[in-house]
């Protein structure tokens, strides 16, 4: 297994990834922040629909456009902000199965994307990995932009600029040739001939695969880690005020996933009737300062009202963490959840939060086999986990 | 330890649809059941009375939407409109209409589109209200559901969920009273687009 023909090489599989990054704001609570845009093309079925042909088809179409901003990108912060390095084209079908499960575990593609071998492609922002566009998913584009903590203005923002770009608008202020920051203004048409038409419709907005994407295309999502919560029994409370704000909330691996170790994703249901601006507002403005608050002060509860117990919790996590050699995933979640609360109650202060967050992404299955170079079966990936975290866990001597 | 709660799934809503496509498309079988929970009644007699056959761009017929609650292409969305119109409304919290960004205009900071034209200004200027005036009307639907759900609420002693339908409420005339002082206010479409950071 090396990094030959890879998408991936070991050093940027080493180092994580951005959007686990502690350092951004509110991300005691908030891991981070997600957000994506359904779009299709006028004339194409969708993909579940399409053959092989109009797939290939579809993808050509998408692939030009992507590629003629990835050539004006590096450097240009007005068409890439935030986003310094160029996209990069990855055919899926052609890729290994290795590479695959990376990119899944790294939020890059989805589960289902990574599976079967019909034509689908993404372009990711290399070395961020902050945008991914995925093409032939049940969209033919699902764009996204992830970053660490609370910054869903800032993923909006990325978001909706590379969405007018590719869909044939492009930075006021910036001519061909022109460095200007996208900030000065909004979009206007573009000149170019070759930008995306999507399939809009003034009633329902983008059309998309499935009605429930429909309006918008807009689908907002925070990773939240709310331990407290759950020890103090009341996350059963923030799932229903959640609910009945048509609210999804899922498990840290999206979709149908268990809400393991207190990593819980939170995302609109809604797509249409809001503007994205409003849709944006209400979710970080009305709604998340809410949990993130609740969360807070159960952790304050926990340390003043019940130090002992929880003390005892996370020392004994922290020590299972240090001490054993073998370590299963559905073990390891739930004991990296007890350590990150210890450290950011302030009762673990020789380990740091952005340690946790990286070891959660490093201790899955394909990555593992790719820092080792090798491939393991399950009780060799075991005692791998366990190692891998003993080592970055060590206490200082 | 326990791994944590089961969650819910994002498909629920989907569900949902494939749930009243099937009761739409479906042919009446034997005797019809006394009591609907919540009977589609307008939606089925549109559909009886109105048979819709394949989608002419891609073949897509309803009951394949049926069996997977995804459409074949966007085609689909005009040839099943009147089937699509009330199951997507209820989808969306009783919205029917878009009133976000257009591919060729952008979005704009209260979402209007049309404001983010700077070369356009003057012709834009009719489709905002336009857009101000549809998305008005979406929430004074949206508040007269609410109103009665409070009714509702309030009559049934449930007072947790009428508390919590009242802020709603609250929210959504603050929010339409927002709208309408941003666009009364609004210096022009050029200035208007920066301001959001």
């Amino acid at each position: 297994m090396s990094d030959v023909g890879s998408v991936f090489t070991s050093r940027q599989v080493a180092n994580g990834a951005s959007w686990l990054s502690a350092a951004a704001g509110d991300s005691d609570v908030v891991v981070s922040s997600r957000v994506r845009l359904a779009r299709n093309l006028v004339g194409h079925p969708f993909p579940k629909k399409a053959s092989r042909a109009q797939k290939q088809q579809v993808m050509e179409l998408i692939r030009a456009r992507v590629q003629r901003l990835a050539r004006v990108a590096p450097g240009d912060e007005a068409a890439a902000p935030a986003s310094k390095g160029a996209l990069a084209w990855i055919d899926v079908h052609e890729t290994t199965q290795a590479d695959r499960m990376l990119m899944v575990e790294r939020h890059v593609i989805s589960k289902e994307h990574a599976q079967g071998d019909s034509p689908r492609a993404v372009a990711i922002s290399f070395p961020d990995e902050r945008v991914s566009i995925m093409v032939n998913e049940e969209d033919q584009i699902r764009l996204q932009v992830m970053c660490a903590g609370l910054q869903l203005g800032a993923a909006f923002e990325q978001a909706d600029l590379l969405d007018s770009l590719l869909g044939g608008l492009r930075p006021a202020g910036h001519a061909a040739g022109s460095t200007g920051g996208a900030g000065g203004g909004a979009p206007v048409p573009d000149d170019t001939d070759d930008y995306l038409r999507y399939a809009f419709s003034p009633r329902f907005g983008y059309l998309t695969a499935c009605p429930t994407n429909v309006g918008t295309g807009m689908r907002v999502s925070v990773m939240l880690h709310l331990p407290a919560l759950r020890l103090t029994g009341e996350i059963e409370k923030v799932r229903r005020a959640t609910k009945d704000m048509n609210m999804a909330v899922r498990g840290y691996y999206g979709e149908g996933s268990e809400a393991a170790g207190d990593f819980f994703q939170i995302s609109n249901q809604t797509t249409l009737g809001k503007p994205e601006r409003i849709l944006l507002h209400e979710f970080e403005s009305e709604i998340l300062p809410h949990v993130v608050e609740y969360e807070r002060k159960a952790r304050a509860f926990m340390v003043t009202k019940r130090r002992k117990q929880t003390e005892d919790a996370v020392f004994r996590a922290l020590g299972t963490l240090r001490y054993a050699r073998r370590l299963t995933p559905e073990e390891a979640l739930p004991l990296f959840s007890q350590v990150r609360l210890g450290i950011l109650a302030g009762l673990i202060d020789d380990v740091q939060v952005n340690t946790v967050n990286q070891l959660v992404l490093l201790t899955q299955p394909q990555h593992l086999q790719r820092l080792l170079g090798k491939e393991l079966d399950q009780d060799k990936r075991r005692e791998a986990r366990a190692d891998l975290v003993r080592e970055w866990l060590k206490p200082k001597a | 330890m326990k791994a944590g709660l089961p969650v819910q799934s994002q498909t629920q809503i989907s569900q949902i649809i494939a749930q009243s496509i099937a009761s739409i498309v479906k042919p009446p079988e034997g005797p019809k059941e006394a009591v609907e929970p919540e009977p589609p009644a307008a939606d089925v007699a549109e559909a009886e009375s109105k048979p819709l056959g394949a989608c002419p761009s891609c073949g897509m017929e309803l009951a394949q939407f049926r069996n997977t609650g995804l459409l074949g292409c966007p085609e689909c969305y005009r040839a099943f409109e009147s089937v699509l119109a009330p199951l997507i409304e209820r989808a969306h919290e009783g919205s029917t209409h878009h009133t976000g960004k257009s591919p060729r205009m952008g979005t704009t900071v209260c979402g209007v589109a049309g404001a983010s034209v700077a070369s356009g200004g003057a012709g834009a200027s009719g489709g905002n209200e336009k857009m101000l005036k549809a998305f008005r009307a979406e929430r004074g639907k949206r508040l007269e559901v609410l109103k009665r759900q409070l009714a509702e609420s309030v009559s049934g002693e449930q007072y947790e969920k009428a508390a919590r339908l009242r802020d709603e409420i609250t929210r959504i005339e603050r929010e339409v009273q927002a709208m309408d002082t941003t666009a009364l206010s609004s210096p022009g479409p050029a200035e208007n687009a920066g301001e959001q950071a």
